[in-house]
């Protein structure tokens, strides 16, 4: 694998890595992965996992390349007055311009992961060259089926262990005031100023999949369970309305992970996971796995 | 967000004619290698392979460093090594190893507060990170006050709040006969509050404050 950092677009203000496989193990039709950043973050994405994920790829033969939007990262602001969905998209298509000119690539898979999946969303829908796309933490809604088993919180033991665990910060806190007495709150005050952000509806989501899923387009679609909008498997059918699944559409539900996988072994998961699923759908069978074998593995 | 704040920085210093180089340690950022690979010993080479990058790739005569944290701890230890710096910036700097460590554990048991299910515990994990108990034990040793950055010039200290530690590497360093300045650039909130650290990396004071000692003489 050879990994590059390269300027582009333009006037050559935005900055990438681009990781290719060695020449013997690359698939020459497979579409090229595209990320970029998650919130405020640079190109890395939380906890590095941008690095592993394309690394993982780069090591099953595919192309990946990780770069900043404009005014982000290490990349320059744009000079227009588009808005920032729009600079999302103008810069992603600067990327792909990239990618077929140098790799000679002609599909893309552009891989979001919670706000990135904003700008992935639109450019699968706009643009016939997207044959993939991989949601990490996505768009969710509450359905009928989340509802139901809301108020199975109350027997869930792990919450009721972080109640008492709160609680008992909070008398501390009394003594130790730089910690933080509530970090759900606290994380919610902040998410809540940074970003704002604009989802599309139900029926519109679930329309765009099925529109997406008609035309070819393969989608992962990953979701967490703690603390999300996302409580069950079904609910992804029930947001998209769909009672048979969708041709090309796979779920990935991972009940004890957090929102940004903050612990080391959902990351191997999820890495592992995108990259077999990566490996299936376009060349057809998985390469061996690539995780690193010295990465201590938890439960 | 210390990807940011460096890239400010390095705007900043660039304007000024400054030729700079960043970089991400082996193991973190865009760096090769794993995430639990990194050592003390690997960083320190880093920081000699990264010194030495700058002066092929710019020609200057000599160079600055600047480090943050952990950064600033591993850039002064690279100053005892041999390591030559016409000024060494240590930007709120990790002065005791042990006490670091103290820290990120209670800034892991914060952000573990919000987990319906913790990181177990014989993962060897910190903040998200693997974090091995080989890394543990050489960041342990790290004390500061005991090892003079022999090799550098001029040494500013860089703090957003006061800190005892931050004062007796001061005065460490004073007795030790080095020239060393300290500057406390009140930030509000400081870049050490486990709080509301990301927030102090946006603020532009201790960057300006940075800057302004760099530029006082033209080094790289």
């Amino acid at each position: 694998m050879i990994e590059r950092a390269i300027a582009f677009g333009p006037d050559a203000r935005l900055v990438g890595i681009l990781a290719e496989p060695d020449p013997a193990r690359a698939i020459a039709s497979a579409p090229a992965v595209l990320m970029w950043n998650v919130g405020i973050q640079h190109r890395v994405g939380p906890y590095r996992v941008q690095v592993d994920i394309a690394r993982d790829l780069a090591r099953r033969g595919f192309v990946s390349f990780r770069f900043d939007l404009s005014g982000m990262g290490d990349s320059e602001v744009r000079q227009d007055n588009r808005t920032d969905g729009e600079r999302a998209l103008a810069d992603a298509r600067d990327a792909m311009v990239l990618l077929e000119k140098r790799r000679g690539v002609s599909t893309f898979l552009p891989l979001g992961f919670c706000s990135s999946v904003d700008a992935v969303h639109r450019l699968a829908m706009e643009d016939q060259r997207v044959v993939g796309a991989c949601f990490i933490e996505g768009y969710a809604y509450h359905t009928t089926g989340f509802w139901l088993r809301y108020p199975l919180r109350l027997l869930n033991r792990e919450r009721w262990r972080r109640y008492v665990e709160h609680q008992t910060q909070k008398m501390l806190s009394l003594r130790a005031r730089d910690i933080a007495v509530d970090p759900l709150r606290e994380e919610r005050a902040v998410m809540g100023s940074v970003f704002a952000r604009q989802y599309p509806t139900q029926r519109q989501f679930g329309a765009d999949v099925r529109n997406l899923a008609s035309r070819g387009t393969r989608m992962l679609f990953v979701y967490v369970g703690g603390d999300t909008e996302f409580n069950h498997r079904g609910q992804l059918a029930e947001m998209l309305e769909s009672r048979s699944p969708l041709d090309g559409v796979e779920l990935e539900y991972y009940a004890s992970a957090d929102h940004t996988f903050f612990r080391v072994a959902d990351r191997l998961r999820l890495v592992a996971r995108v990259g077999e699923w990566a490996a299936h759908t376009f060349r057809g069978s998985a390469l061996a796995a690539s995780v690193p074998s010295s990465y201590s593995i938890g439960t | 967000m210390a990807h940011w704040a460096f890239r400010r920085l390095a705007g900043m210093l660039s304007r000024e004619g400054f030729h700079v180089l960043r970089f991400d340690w082996s193991g973190t950022g865009d760096s090769w290698g794993e995430t639990n690979d990194g050592t003390i010993e690997t960083w320190l080479d880093d920081v000699a392979l990264a010194a030495q990058e700058l002066r092929d790739a710019s020609a200057a005569s000599s160079i600055s460093i600047v480090g943050m944290r952990l950064g600033a701890a591993l850039a002064a230890l690279a100053c005892t090594q041999g390591v030559a710096a016409e000024r060494l910036v240590l930007w709120e700097p990790v002065v005791s190893g042990s006490r670091y460590i103290a820290e990120l554990e209670a800034l892991h048991a914060r952000d573990s507060l919000r987990l319906l299910h913790p990181v177990p515990a014989h993962c060897a994990e910190l903040v998200g990170f693997p974090f091995s108990p080989a890394l543990r034990a050489s960041v342990g040793q790290i004390d500061l006050c005991a090892k003079p950055p022999r090799s550098a010039g001029r040494v500013l200290i860089v703090a957003g709040a006061e800190r005892p530690d931050h004062r007796a590497l001061y005065a460490a360093l004073q007795s030790l006969g080095l020239i060393v300045s300290y500057e406390c650039v009140p930030e509000d909130p400081s870049a050490t509050n486990l709080g509301q650290r990301e927030s102090a990396l946006l603020t532009t004071r201790s960057l300006v404050a940075i800057a302004d000692h760099l530029a006082e003489k033209g080094t790289s």
